[in-house]
């Protein structure tokens, strides 16, 4: 019985001017945005490509250990086509330096600020305006308007029971929404699939048939919302109303209504408070540092240059010196590490904090399922937030891995190659050059000059001959995104919300129509 | 006979349950907007309050020597304004300070040091931007954004089944059936829906207005009411469009619930995807400048100045301390300043070609009325990225009238060298630039100014006239559809 | 067969729309209800087809409760309402099929429809219209149509000839005479007093609720029943 009516209504709903006008307008909308965000998506994934090239490039430049400061990149995602969440605002490299601390927002990597104003445009945009109003419009009408038409009480005079009604209608509805839904990602995928240097590993499979499947259950809740107007109105015009008053209120106000709630209710600590306390943290380090070397010499007869990352490195000093730097560094590395180990904490409880002040927001707006689908969305396509913090320990991880490294080849810290590539017997023959051109004793200035430009070709020839260090045993950066176990962890809470969202509102619908007047 | 057309309507929609719905939700809206602006703005004026203070008192500070005051770095902030009521213009996207001393910009992003230094590395990075990183990208609820998204909805939903319903119901029969003119009927209805629409506005507006004037926080000059009634009325072009697009929609269908999907239809288009076009656009037309860009370009103009340098342009030995045979004053401050000026020009470039993908998007994006009301809207309050810009070129100004007036008591000095540039050496070394001190009371500072309401309307013309003209454009078209419409 | 028992139904504003009705309609009879506006006609068939409870008394189809045992007593009966619209995309045909699948009547084949639709009058090509196109007598008909395919013993019409032109009725109550010989227990209400006078075998009236008189055919067949049916609203009204 229950199929007969649900076949009966999936075929009356598939000839509706407003199911033909919505289907097409999904299908081609998301045929039209794909390309262009594939395009965008493709020059991100070029321009990361080179980034890691020129990177790797620098590394094979490297002459001390002191300069391996290489910047990791995050790889753009492929799904952030679906759903772009905060891909375009948070930071995507970092650099990883012994006393460094990466930053957090794009802007201070290379984004541009301004262009935030623009809304964001992804496929996600399509199925939460397009196919939810869509979904509001099958079902407004699908009990009201029965009732008005009378075949209600045609039905109703058969041995039908209330119940296998509703069922059926709702059975086909979602029949007809699944059309439109599928038709999309198909189109979608397709497109995806045509573009080069596009390639859906097996993870990203998974996640993409989940998000199909939470944009069926989203649609559903919308149609079971629509459902429940429908059944408790008597005439459809009024449950029209209803369903679009409730849609706008859902799909603008409330997303946006509740992170600007949330900022006021409980404002984040501000930005300049973290800068604060890190640049406090600096202070302290420095004051450390400085206490442990003060007795060493800071200075000395020494010449250097530029290496790779734009770092600088001893090509030569006195000995005197030398010996000073090498117990510098023993003492100093190892205080910068353990303070960029607090400064990240730091960073990370910043980061926290916005995260709890999101979670506001976020529990605020779940009346909404549009924001619950929206984060749910976002998670899978590796672009919220918790993604991004997964990106930030990988980092860090990264960056304990290549201290270690030069730990244990530089005999922590202390050995010359850390800060110079020449070796000690080779500083002995610059010593007298060095002295004779920087002696501020009785040598006139014109030999004072000579000896200065025999230094200086000295300097330029060992610059050329100095080989670069063979880094091929340290560790590269492997971008991985969170595995997929470890987003469902962290979103099953809101796939069951959404669920019980789907079951509540037609909860409310049966016990609506139990009642309802269908005279 | 239009009189009674528009009784009727006003009637029948203040009876509807449409009616009720759009005035709380218009109400609720706008009560919430008004509390949550109070509570920024007080916030917001704090913070500036604090931070241009402790810029005046280091300020003044530096009036010990002239040529402190020269070098001081000052940092100008962005003044929270009661007009961003109407609407904030998306400024929390964009920096809000500006840092400067008078011969240099510093850029408004981030600066990356390079590790000069052996011993220390610096916590290097210096954002310009103070305040939270926003992690979504959200609309702040002010009045343009409760008028374009919310109102022009429930507009549509005032006007969906004008024509259409009537004729479903029967009743468009009958008022045809008198001897009345078919366009007086179409003038009736318009004027009807605009005043039921008028009142959930007119409420929610005032609600507003009420909330922000009782606190005492916000003032709201003479100027800013005009300011605020001119953005009333295009609130009021703005709706407009929607009812007439709404009439004709309605005047070409048989069926409301056609007219309802495809006035959906176009709302989304309009008011949603549109405007979010602009991103994609401007990302496609123009190259956002990378960090990496900047920093290159930085360095050739840095080789550019070595290679003058070393050919002679600065004259002998520019920019070397020693012995006084040696020394340059001249040439190191020519060279410090042709430095300056390059470096400057560098990143004014930067800043201008960031801020051109957004110029250009947003032109793009003129095709949605909503857009148009956003961007003339922001015109007439002074906020948006049209302040950014003029406050940048304020800055500039107030630049170099600072440098005239250090130039001027720098003349005074008679043991000066007259030499402005921006050397901390050779000032400490060879006194290029006044060491004497001068009254706090005489140094001028920092005023950001409000365009007038005329300049701020010669700004949105262009968006006016269009929004006018998609008004004449759907009149024209709703007349010609429902003088054909078959209404049996 | 179609029984009410002392029904009585009180609506929640206080207005009794049944006053303790009582008759019987025999297989094979057609039964009439006459009655103003607001008499309670309408509220005796859906409480025949269990659309609203009744406050007390009970209605029997075929000897199954109507409000009790719904679902089983509505095995045994048709509705044609009054001025149904229908599926308005869908062909006659498809509308025909489904409300037959509803009644449990599987394996119909093209004869079948074919019949009903001459039965009712209806051209056979009409089964492939659409019925947005149809006329209201078209209309009117197919809703018979829709009640013949499930074949009940007992059929509920609610003011089925109003607004049928004077051809349309006539066959209207051919149809009804056609299903009379076959042994059907027909419950119509109407206030249309001259076709009641053609077609019907008795004739209840009903005045705010209640049913103040039961006529047989012989009573009225050679009378004025439009007489008789004002002198039993005025008698009504002198005993209330």
């Amino acid at each position: 019985m229950i199929w007969k009516i649900a076949k009966k209504e999936f075929l009356l709903n598939l000839m509706t001017f407003k199911f033909a006008v919505g289907a097409v307008v999904c299908v081609v909308l998301t045929a039209v945005f794909m390309p262009v965000l594939v395009s965008d998506y493709q020059r991100s994934l070029k321009d990361y490509n080179d980034k890691v090239a020129r990177n790797e490039a620098e590394l094979w430049k490297v002459k001390v250990y002191m300069n391996i400061t290489p910047t990791v990149y995050r790889p753009p995602n492929v799904l952030s086509v679906f759903s772009e969440g905060l891909e375009k605002q948070l930071g995507q490299s970092a650099k990883i330096e012994l006393g460094g601390v990466s930053e957090i927002s794009a802007a201070s990597t290379g984004g541009n600020p301004f262009l935030s104003i623009f809304p964001t445009l992804d496929v996600m945009l399509v199925l939460k305006v397009v196919m939810s109003i869509l979904a509001v419009l099958v079902a407004y009408d699908t009990i009201s308007g029965e009732r008005e038409q009378g075949t209600l009480k045609l039905i109703l005079s058969g041995a039908v029971a209330r119940y296998q009604v509703l069922l059926g209608k709702l059975l086909a509805g979602l029949a007809t929404l699944i059309i439109p839904v599928t038709s999309a990602f198909i189109v979608g995928l397709l497109i995806l699939q045509y573009f080069p240097m596009v390639s859906l590993p097996g993870v990203d499979s998974i996640r993409i048939v989940l998000m199909y499947f939470l944009s069926l259950i989203f649609i559903s809740s919308m149609y079971n919302i629509g459902l429940l107007f429908s059944c408790l109105m008597r005439k459809s015009s009024i449950s029209l109303v209803l369903g679009l008053f409730v849609w706008v209120v859902f799909v603008v106000v409330i997303p946006n209504g509740s992170i600007y709630l949330a900022n006021y209710l409980r404002p984040t600590e501000a930005r300049e408070k973290m800068d604060a306390q890190v640049k406090a943290l600096v202070q302290e380090r420095d004051n450390e540092i400085y206490d442990l070397t003060k007795t060493l010499r800071d200075g000395g007869n020494y010449s250097g240059a530029y290496g790779a990352f734009g770092g600088f490195f001893v090509l030569y000093c006195d000995e005197l010196y030398r010996r000073d730097l090498q117990r510098r560094y023993a003492r100093s590395e190892p205080i910068k590490i353990k303070y960029a180990d607090r400064i990240f904490e730091v960073q990370q409880q910043y980061l926290a904090g916005l995260n709890k002040q999101k979670y506001l927001a976020s529990a605020i707006a779940q009346v909404s399922p549009i924001t619950l689908y929206e984060n749910l969305m976002s998670a899978l396509a590796g672009t919220d937030l918790g993604s991004y913090d997964h990106f930030r320990n990988r980092v860090k991880k990264h960056t304990n891995v290549v201290i270690e490294y030069i730990r244990s080849k530089t005999e922590n810290f202390s050995s010359l190659s850390y800060f110079t590539p020449t070796k000690e017997e080779d500083h002995l023959e610059f010593v007298e050059t060095a002295r004779r051109a920087y002696d501020r004793g009785s040598i006139d200035s014109a030999e004072r000059t000579f000896w200065r430009e025999k230094f200086d070709e000295l300097c330029k020839e060992k610059l050329k001959q100095t080989p670069s260090l063979n880094l091929q045993d340290l560790p590269r950066f492997t971008s991985g995104h969170e595995s997929f176990v470890r987003t469902l962890q962290r979103t099953i809470s809101h796939i069951t919300l959404l669920l019980f969202i789907n079951a509540f509102f037609f909860t409310l619908s049966f016990v609506a129509f139990l009642k309802y007047d269908i005279r | 006979m239009i009189r009674q057309i528009i009784y009727r309507e006003i009637l029948e929609n203040l009876l509807s349950l449409r009616f009720t719905l759009s005035l709380l939700l218009s109400i609720s809206l706008f009560a919430a907007a008004g509390f949550v602006f109070v509570a920024k703005y007080k916030q917001e004026s704090q913070d500036y309050w604090k931070n241009t203070n402790e810029n005046l008192s280091g300020l003044s500070e530096q009036t010990k020597r002239l040529c402190d005051v020269a070098l001081y770095e000052q940092t100008v902030y962005r003044k929270p304004k009661s007009l961003a009521l109407c609407t904030e213009g998306f400024e929390k996207y964009f920096p809000n300070c500006l840092r400067f001393d008078i011969f240099s910009m510093h850029d408004t992003e981030v600066r990356r040091q390079r590790n000069f230094d052996l011993v220390r590395s610096m916590y290097s990075t210096e954002v310009g931007s103070r305040g939270n990183l926003d992690l979504v990208c959200f609309s702040d609820i002010d009045w343009v954004f409760i008028i374009s998204l919310i109102l022009s909805f429930v507009t549509l939903i005032f006007t969906y089944d004008t024509i259409c319903g009537e004729k479903e119901a029967g009743t468009l029969r009958l008022m045809l059936a008198a001897s009345i003119h078919r366009h007086k009927i179409l003038i009736g209805k318009y004027i009807g829906v605009m005043l039921t629409l008028g009142i959930p506005l007119f409420l929610g507006l005032m609600l507003n207005l009420l909330i922000v004037t009782s606190s005492k926080e916000i003032m709201i000059g003479a100027g800013d009411w005009l300011k605020i009634l001119t953005i009333v009325q295009l609130s009021f072009l703005y709706l407009s469009i929607f009812v007439l697009l709404g009439m004709f929609v309605s005047s070409r269908t048989a069926h409301s619930a056609n007219s309802m999907v495809i006035l959906l239809l176009v709302w989304v288009g309009l008011v949603i995807l549109i405007p979010s076009f602009g991103r994609i656009i401007s990302d496609a037309a123009c190259e956002s400048p990378t960090e990496a860009e900047l920093g290159r370009r930085l360095d050739e103009v840095s080789k550019q100045i070595d290679e003058d340098r070393a050919s002679g342009k600065f004259g002998l030995n520019p920019d070397v301390f020693g012995s006084k045979n040696v020394e340059n004053p001249p040439g190191t401050a020519q060279l410090m300043n042709a430095s300056t000026e390059a470096h400057n020009q560098v990143y004014e470039d930067h800043l201008n070609k960031l801020i051109a993908p957004l110029i250009l998007g947003r032109s793009f994006t003129r095709f949605s009325p909503t857009v148009l009301y956003q961007c003339a809207s922001e015109a007439v309050a002074g906020t948006g990225i049209n302040r950014f810009k003029s406050l940048y070129q304020q800055v500039k100004r107030y630049q170099a009238e600072l440098k005239e007036y250090v130039r001027g008591k720098d003349a005074e000095d008679l043991e000066s060298l007259h030499l402005l540039c921006a050397h901390s050496q050779a000032i400490s070394d060879w006194g290029v630039i006044s060491k004497k001190p001068v009254s706090f009371d005489t140094v001028p500072k920092f005023q950001e100014r409000d365009l007038a309401l005329g300049q701020s309307l010669k700004l949105a013309i262009w968006d006016i006239g269009l929004l006018a003209l998609f008004n004449l454009v759907f009149f024209a078209a709703a007349f010609v559809s429902f003088l054909k419409y078959d209404v049996r | 067969m179609i029984e009410l028992n002392e029904l009585t139904k009180r609506y929640e504003d206080g207005i009794l729309a049944l006053d303790h009705v009582s008759y019987k309609v025999e297989p094979g009879e057609i039964f009439c209800l006459l009655g103003a506006n607001g008499a309670g006609k309408t509220t005796t068939i859906n409480i025949l087809l269990d659309f609203i409870p009744p406050t007390s008394g009970s209605a029997f189809i075929n000897g199954h409760d109507c409000n009790r045992f719904p679902l089983k007593a509505k095995k045994y009966v048709s509705y044609v309402s009054e001025n149904v619209q229908l599926y308005g995309m869908f062909t006659a045909r498809q509308n025909l099929a489904f409300f037959a699948e509803l009644a449990g009547k599987k394996g119909l084949k093209k004869k079948d429809y074919d019949d009903v639709m001459r039965t009712v009058g209806l051209p056979e090509r009409a089964l492939k219209m659409r019925l947005k196109h149809f006329s209201k007598g078209m209309r009117q008909k197919l809703g018979i149509a829709i009640a013949l395919l499930k074949d009940p013993p007992a059929i509920l019409m609610d003011e089925p000839t109003s607004g049928l032109d004077p051809t349309s009725a006539q066959e209207f109550l051919d149809q009804l005479r056609k299903l009379r010989e076959r042994g059907k227990a027909i419950l119509i209400t109407t206030h249309d007093i001259f076709r009641a006078k053609m077609i019907a075998d008795r004739v209840g009236i009903m005045k705010q609720g209640r049913l103040v008189a039961i006529r047989k055919r012989e009573d009225f067949k050679h009378a004025d029943l439009e007489a008789i049916y004002m002198h039993e609203m005025e008698a009504a009204e002198a005993v209330s």
